[in-house]
């Protein structure tokens, strides 16, 4: 059962209200996953169609991040609501900012696409480290999707700890990638700033993890050391357990 | 659509059941009843009214020729007619009167011929069929006298020290010229026998009780005895001769006013002289103008509500059955007011609320339902032979074995009043400090007020309307109560008013007029029950009006009170 | 990100930027002013309030907030012992003003009410003038010369907010006010008597929101000086106006904390289920 009691408000509406944009935060969040994935593939597949497809597709997350701001308006208005409800509200203002911003790399990805299709460069060469860094960001956005729908502060803790490695294999990826640039800048540029995009894409996912720990646990734990959020994330889980 | 619809169900469906669904008939019942209820409080004031006030009117004096049985010679009557009625021939005869066989239905008339002195009667039936066509001679002069009522007949002459010297016109307007002197003398006189000759019986009264403590009082030097005795024979010689003066200034007046007379022709032919002394007003009803009718009826108005009463209170005025009455409701309302508020204060307030209070409550619910003849002889039992016995004993001992507080007086009935309607003023000054919000007290407690702070500085002038409401009960019932008074204050005829001008002014231990005792006394005591009926009414009226009076005045002090102290919870 | 730094927020960080929770009031660091200690308050059999111990800091607002029938009404007339008017009821514990208990048999109640005023829910002015309303507790006090009342009720009117709208008609009737008004004559009236604490119970709940809005300023002004002990159904007017909230439930103190923790993070499900409006 949903460990913060949304439904459980007695109004039945304002359940409804807030069980609406949950889901649609997840739909979100879904889309924002497909971004990713899809623009990866299409970058490391060199596939123009596909990334024109996806590069129209964000679209649609900046309606989804409209519609979810304009319900969020609403319930504050007509809710004020306190302790958890203001907690969520508030995380998931945040929250879809940073899908926001997801889609908008991935965006980058499918746009770097298009652009290699078109000057015929194609698909990028020397794509493991890249594909291999896309499969595990792709993991953790889908940890992280878990961890949103079961709120779980354990598993969004290890999608925060998952940030610093993914970090660490974005730098590496870059130092490997260094004696290319002079050799081949223009395909060396586009594979560092694909492993950008999803550097950032990880840190995102790791601040909408962060967000979930303060949901659940009432403290912030942004910019603050990884053994005090494992702390938060430990009494957050504590605290709904009994 | 939907209004619509409404308005048709309800046209669709007409009939009883729908009439009665809509409570139409409850709506009439209820207006119905207060309808009954106002015809009957108007038509009882209207009749004690119309009654009441048209006994002053002068009116017009008939004459005619009566015939009692055929073949009689006829009879001249003078009269005032008082009433008619019509009845049946059969009743007729078998009270004795002569009726012709055929005749099925009498008309007969009660006339008001006075002379009671000559005649005897004053009130007699005449039958119609008798009488002749009535005259209205313009000069026929009706008397009011001291004693023996109303006179009618016709002025011949007018005497000074028994020597005619005016007669006919001439006679009438010496008369009426001397009468206005004489009556001023003797009112003098009555205000000398009244006033200053009360006065010095009351000081000789005095005189005389202290005398009598003189010879309770054992253990008295004798020189100091001597000495007082002295003082007391010779304040008693200075009154003995104020009283000789007083006295002698009384016959003087006497003689002066008793030369004058007037001889008058009555029904029957016959000549009386009556005194000028004994005459109150006289006057020819017949020969007024409507104006003058007017000043009359407002001068026999006036003299009825301001003057005493004579003749077994069948003439005269009622003043001091007003005086008693209007005294004895005030001095009811200053004891049973602190008495009943101070009571309903300690019940709602500060006693406990429990089963004894509770059974206070009920008990006292209950006095109100007691019939009041029985706080009558409550307050002759208690009141009058026991606390005013005592008083006699222990303050009045002089005046023993003649009672002063031991008999029935003004307080006692006073006392027995506010004791009757005690219940009454606690059980709305309970109300009125029930409807007090509790947020007004707290927020005086709040403020650091102790409770008898809060009661007296906030609640109680909050509750004052209801208890002005209580009052104003209380004050129409012990107006209109006659049964207790007649045992424990009222009589039938007082000598003085319990308020003069001798110390100590007010004479609480003294027997007082009730207009109830009034209305009783000459309605069905008098013996001239005739006489006495149209004061009854007057009485009545009276008695009404004052009623009126104290309650519009308790109810204005109590509508200003509520504005004064409005707040939102009225 | 965390590690993100760059001369942006270096360049910022030289501005004293308020610390996570840095701005909250600690309730350890308050000097106290009321102190309940295991109060329990029986009316006959029933136990209404639960052995509750807390601290009422001085000159602060605290916020009482419960469901109706919690007690919190009853704890805050056991303040200045206005239960003592209930026949039934029955108390065990100590509260202390300024150390000094308040339930001691020594106590004159009346003084004690002098120090702790109240102002109810629905505005009771007494039927008088707007004037002798202000002067009633003065007046209880003995105090008959006219400057001192004049220049008492004048501070008072002034200190509530409402001299300038009833400066001209002193001597009209107190129910000619408007309801906000009566209201801030009833808290004008408890403030002439310069008391230490005002206990407030729901002062605002029969008022419209603008009325409402000029109470909660005056409260907001009041607490320079006054404690404040305010009970509310309105819990926006709680994290509005105060500055510690406890949350009462069946008699029992469920949490006591900082109104702004109380209303972001509360430490117990029952007050969050009660403040959200959960069915706990």
């Amino acid at each position: 059962m949903d460990k913060l009691h949304l439904d459980q408000h007695i109004s039945r509406q304002y359940n409804e209200e807030l069980e609406q944009v949950r889901n649609r935060v997840f739909a979100m969040g879904e889309l924002a996953r497909e971004q990713l994935l899809g623009s990866l593939a299409a970058v490391l597949a060199g596939d123009p169609d596909r990334g024109r497809k996806l590069d129209a597709a964000d679209d649609e997350l900046d309606d989804l991040e409209r519609a979810i701001d304009d319900e969020c308006q609403r319930i504050l208005a007509r809710r004020q609501p306190a302790a958890v409800d203001l907690r969520l509200m508030i995380s998931i203002l945040k929250t879809i900012t940073d899908l926001e911003r997801m889609g908008d790399e991935a965006q980058k990805m499918a746009r770097m696409a298009i652009r290699r299709a078109e000057e015929g460069t194609g698909s990028l060469p020397e794509s493991d480290g890249l594909r291999a860094l896309g499969a595990h960001v792709g993991r953790m956005v889908d940890d992280m999707l878990t961890a949103l729908a079961a709120l779980d502060a354990q598993k969004a803790f290890a999608v925060c700890r998952e940030d610093a490695e993914i970090d660490a294999e974005y730098k590496a990826l870059v130092k490997a990638s260094l004696p290319s640039l002079a050799a081949d800048p223009a395909n060396a540029l586009d594979l560092v700033w694909a492993a950008r995009a999803l550097e950032r894409i990880g840190d995102h996912a790791c601040n909408i993890c962060e967000y979930l720990i303060y949901l659940l646990g009432g403290e912030d734990v942004r910019h603050a050391p990884l053994d005090e959020v494992a702390e938060a994330a430990r009494k957050a889980k504590e605290r709904h357990e009994d | 659509m939907a209004k619509r619809q409404l308005a048709t169900t309800s046209r669709d469906n007409p009939g009883v059941k729908a009439w009665f669904g809509q409570g139409t008939p409850w709506v009439w019942l209820s207006g119905g009843a207060v309808a009954v209820s106002m015809v009957m409080v108007i038509g009882l004031i209207m009749l004690i009214a119309v009654r009441g006030l048209a006994h002053f009117w002068p009116a017009a004096v008939i004459e005619f020729d009566y015939v009692a049985r055929p073949g009689d010679a006829p009879v001249r009557v003078i009269g005032e007619l008082s009433r008619s009625e019509t009845m049946t021939a059969v009743a007729m005869r078998e009270a004795g009167f002569m009726v012709p066989e055929d005749q099925e239905l009498v008309t007969r008339h009660l006339i008001k011929q006075g002379n009671r002195d000559v005649t005897g009667r004053d009130f007699v039936w005449y039958l119609e069929d008798g009488m002749s066509e009535w005259r209205y001679p313009r000069d026929i002069v009706q008397i009011e006298r001291l004693q023996w009522g109303d006179f009618f007949g016709y002025l011949r002459s007018y005497e000074v020290d028994g020597v005619v010297v005016a007669q006919g016109d001439d006679a009438r307007a010496q008369f009426e010229e001397q009468l206005a002197q004489t009556s001023a003398l003797v009112t003098q006189i009555g205000r000398i026998e009244r006033f200053d000759i009360g006065n010095v019986n009351f000081r000789m009264e005095r005189i005389r009780l202290r005398e009598r403590g003189l010879e309770l009082t054992v253990d008295l030097d004798p020189s100091r005895r001597e000495a007082i005795t002295a003082q007391l024979a010779a304040e008693r010689a200075a009154l003995e001769a104020e009283h000789e003066v007083l006295e002698a200034q009384r016959q003087a007046l006497r003689q002066e006013v008793g030369r004058f007379a007037v001889t008058v022709e009555t029904m029957g032919g016959e000549r009386v002289t009556i005194r000028l002394a004994d005459i109150v007003h006289a006057w020819w009803p017949n020969d007024m103008s409507v104006a003058a009718k007017l000043v009359h009826y407002a001068g026999e108005f006036w003299k009825f509500v301001s003057g005493f009463p004579r003749e077994a209170n069948t003439e005269g005025g009622i003043l001091p059955a007003i005086f008693g009455t209007v005294l004895m409701v005030l001095i009811m309302s200053v004891v049973v007011t602190p008495f009943g508020v101070l009571a309903a204060i300690y019940l709602r307030e500060y006693a406990k609320q429990g089963p004894l209070v509770r059974t206070i409550r009920i008990s006292v619910n209950n006095l109100a339902g007691v019939p009041s003849i029985v706080f009558g002889v409550f307050g002759l039992g208690f009141f009058v032979y026991f606390v005013g016995g005592s008083i006699d004993q222990t303050f009045f001992p002089e005046a023993l074995p003649s009672p002063t507080f031991g008999s029935p007086a003004i307080i006692w009935a006073s006392l027995t009043l506010a004791l009757l309607t005690l219940p009454v003023v606690i059980v709305s000054t309970e109300e009125g400090l029930a409807r007090i919000p509790s947020a007004i007290r707290e927020g005086s407690l709040a403020l650091g007020a102790t409770k008898a702070e809060t009661l007296w500085r906030t609640v109680v002038p909050l509750a004052a309307p209801g208890m002005m409401t209580g009052l104003i009960l209380a004050v129409a019932r012990a107006a209109g109560e006659v049964a207790p008074l007649m045992l424990v204050g009222v009589v039938k005829l007082a000598p003085n008013l319990p308020m003069d001008s001798n110390p100590p002014f007010l004479h609480l231990d003294r027997a007082f007029m009730h207009l109830g005792f009034h209305i009783f006394d000459v309605g069905f005591q008098s013996p001239n029950v005739e006489a006495g009926r149209p004061l009854v009414y007057a009485t009545a009226l009276i008695l009404v009006l004052i009623i009126i009076v104290l309650n519009i005045t308790a109810i204005t002090i109590r509508n200003h009170l509520r504005e004064k102290y409005k707040s939102e919870s009225d | 990100m965390s590690e993100r730094s760059d001369s942006t927020t270096q360049n910022l960080s030289k501005v004293s930027l308020p610390q996570a929770g840095g701005e909250r009031l600690k309730l350890s660091r308050q000097t106290p002013s009321i102190e309940v200690d295991r109060l329990s308050l029986y009316y006959g059999d029933s136990l209404a309030l639960k052995s509750i111990s807390l601290v009422i800091p001085e000159k602060r607002v605290t916020a009482f907030i419960g469901p109706s029938g919690c007690g919190k009404s009853t704890l805050l007339r056991c303040f200045n012992r206005m239960n003592d008017l209930i026949d039934t009821c029955r108390i065990e514990g100590e509260i202390r003003l300024d150390g000094q208990n308040i339930y001691d048999p020594t106590v004159d109640v009346a003084e004690l009410r002098r120090k702790v005023g109240m102002v109810f829910q629905k505005p009771n002015p007494f039927p008088k003038s707007i004037y002798e309303n202000v002067a009633y507790g003065l007046r209880i006090q003995g105090v008959k010369d006219r400057r001192v009342l004049d220049e008492v009720v004048e501070k008072s009117l002034r200190r509530a907010a409402l001299w300038d709208e009833v400066k001209d008609r002193l001597d009209a009737n107190a129910f000619s006010l408007s309801g906000g008004q009566q209201q801030r004559l009833v808290i004008a009236r408890a403030i002439a008597i310069e008391p230490e604490v005002i206990l407030l119970d729901e002062p605002a709940s029969a008022l419209d929101p603008i009325s409402t809005a000029k109470i909660e300023e005056l409260i907001f002004e009041l607490k320079e000086e006054y404690t404040i002990c305010i009970v509310t159904h309105n819990m926006q007017q709680a994290a509005r106006v105060s500055d510690f909230t406890a949350y009462l439930y069946l008699g029992e103190l469920i949490e006591y904390d900082d109104t702004v923790t109380i209303f972001t993070n509360p430490k117990q499900q029952a007050t969050e289920d009660y403040i959200t409006g959960r069915y706990g």
